[in-house]
């Protein structure tokens, strides 16, 4: 035991040369904070800048509240802090020395432009933010062994950090009367902003049971997540039914942010074998070079 | 480096890697615990750094509810119009989520808020909330914005708010209601 405990030690520490996948995860991190704001750019200056639609609020008046409201009260600095968050998250994507330092500042410009537009923003923004504060360290190749540590802890934190909120979010839903009746699916394909005609015609007419399978499946897809992305055998079938739900939210959802945020991870959970063999190895066979 | 070194930081690292998540699952469960020191110590742990709602998609209303707007432009009521479809933003943008927050907060008040007088609803003390002002500023802005883009001049010197709601319940008819909230005063290019 204490040999294995050693080996796994050891292995933290190894020169680190990450694989595709990895460095693919990390830039897309980076890069959805990118696209969140092209994407919104057409409103962009009605939530956050001075012609802001939002009706301005307190908060609790401690310095940590003052600070992240800042933005909120001060409308004139949203545009200096939009594009020095665009530069950031925009270099933050690639890998190279010293690649920390800016995306800690795109973590801190984030969570600003979060808190100015709070009322007008999805889970999804704040998934992102967690992710991108796990991978503030990651170096894509560290040969000093205290950043090959940090590297290696960066990502595994962030995968624990993805199990956990599907295991909480499945957790919610399991003590949710919709959900467990299957109505919360069905309202999902009645529904006049998150469903289109097709579905909402199709809905209407298909036997009832079929929601409530969808509703189960879904739960137990969540609730068992951060086991079946992990074990070989299901890891593909994981990956494939995460991807088609979140495709689902997105196109007939139309939460395209949201979604793209959920399916990010993924890429994350492929290459699993190639990545434990090089935390206790020191060869480095990157699929990628 | 030391095999020691190497111990003490794997073992700081995962008790804080323990000690984040720890208090990260304590923040997700606030509402379902009542004891108040470790909420508080949850709270200042997990708000603004790590917030997540967890609660993703529960519960799933059993309603959809728009705002529509009208305006008394040149001395003419227009027609009541969805402020998505009068201000043309899609269904994916941030100004829908904003209606939506808006739209739940109105919601809110109805049900906290409302009162009958005589077999009539009355709505005054939900006019007298910031939720019904959020939603008066916001299609106000949103009207200034439209004014500035497409350069009109008409003049504009009341306005009219009301929620509409559509059900859908399971085995249930679909209906609609609304809720009409008074006329107000505007200036809306200032």
């Amino acid at each position: 035991m204490k040999a294995r405990i050693d080996k796994y030690v050891e292995g933290l520490f190894v020169p680190y040369s990450s694989s595709w996948n990895e460095r693919t995860f990390v830039s897309l991190v980076y890069a959805w904070f990118v696209f969140f704001a092209f994407w919104n750019w057409h409103s962009v200056w009605l939530i956050w800048g001075e012609d802001s639609v939002c009706i301005r609020y307190g908060a609790g008046d401690t310095r940590l509240n003052n600070l992240v409201y800042a933005l909120m009260y001060n409308l004139k600095w949203f545009k200096p802090v939009f594009i020095v968050h665009l530069v950031v998250s925009f270099f933050s994507i690639f890998h190279f020395r010293g690649v920390f330092v800016l995306r800690g500042l795109a973590w801190l410009s984030a969570l600003w432009i979060y808190y100015a537009g709070i009322n007008a923003m999805n889970a999804g923004y704040v998934y992102m933010m967690l992710l991108m504060f796990f991978c503030i360290p990651y170096s894509s190749k560290a040969a000093k062994p205290f950043w090959a540590f940090l590297s290696r802890l960066s990502l595994l934190a962030a995968g624990i950090q993805v199990g956990l909120i599907y295991f909480y979010t499945a957790l919610y839903k399991l003590t949710s009367w919709q959900w467990l009746s299957g109505e919360a699916i069905y309202q999902t394909f009645v529904s006049d902003w998150f469903s289109n005609e097709t579905i909402r015609n199709v809905a209407q007419v298909m036997p009832y049971f079929i929601s409530v399978i969808f509703a189960y499946i879904i739960m137990l897809f969540q609730f068992t997540f951060p086991i079946i992305i992990n074990w070989k055998k299901t890891r593909k079938y994981a990956v494939i039914l995460g991807i088609s739900i979140h495709l689902y939210i997105g196109i007939f959802m139309h939460m395209w942010d949201f979604a793209l945020a959920m399916m990010v991870p993924y890429t994350l959970f492929t290459h699993r074998d190639d990545r434990r063999s090089r935390m206790t190895s020191h060869s480095d066979d990157d699929p990628m070079g | 480096m030391k095999k020691s070194t190497k111990y003490i930081l794997v073992g700081t690292a995962f008790f804080i890697l323990g000690l984040h998540f720890s208090l990260s699952a304590l923040y997700a469960f606030r509402r379902h615990y009542d004891i108040p020191l470790v909420e508080s110590v949850a709270n200042r742990y997990g708000f603004p750094f790590f917030h997540q709602g967890y609660s993703l998609f529960v519960p799933m209303s059993e309603f959809d509810d728009f705002l529509e707007v009208r305006y008394r432009e040149g001395g003419n009521w227009t027609a009541f119009q969805e402020i998505g479809n009068r201000y043309e933003y899609a269904v994916d943008s941030k100004l829908r989520q904003f209606e939506e927050f808006s739209t739940a907060n109105l919601n809110n008040q109805i049900v906290n808020n409302l009162y009958w007088k005589d077999g009539v609803r009355q709505l005054e003390r939900i006019e007298q909330s910031t939720d019904y002002g959020r939603s008066v500023y916001f299609c106000q802005r949103l009207e200034r914005a439209k004014r500035k883009l497409t350069h009109s001049h008409t003049y504009i010197d009341s306005m009219q708010v009301r929620l509409v709601y559509h059900f859908h319940p399971l085995n249930g008819e679909q209906k609609n209601d609304v809720f009409e909230f008074s006329k107000v005063l505007v200036e809306i290019d200032k």
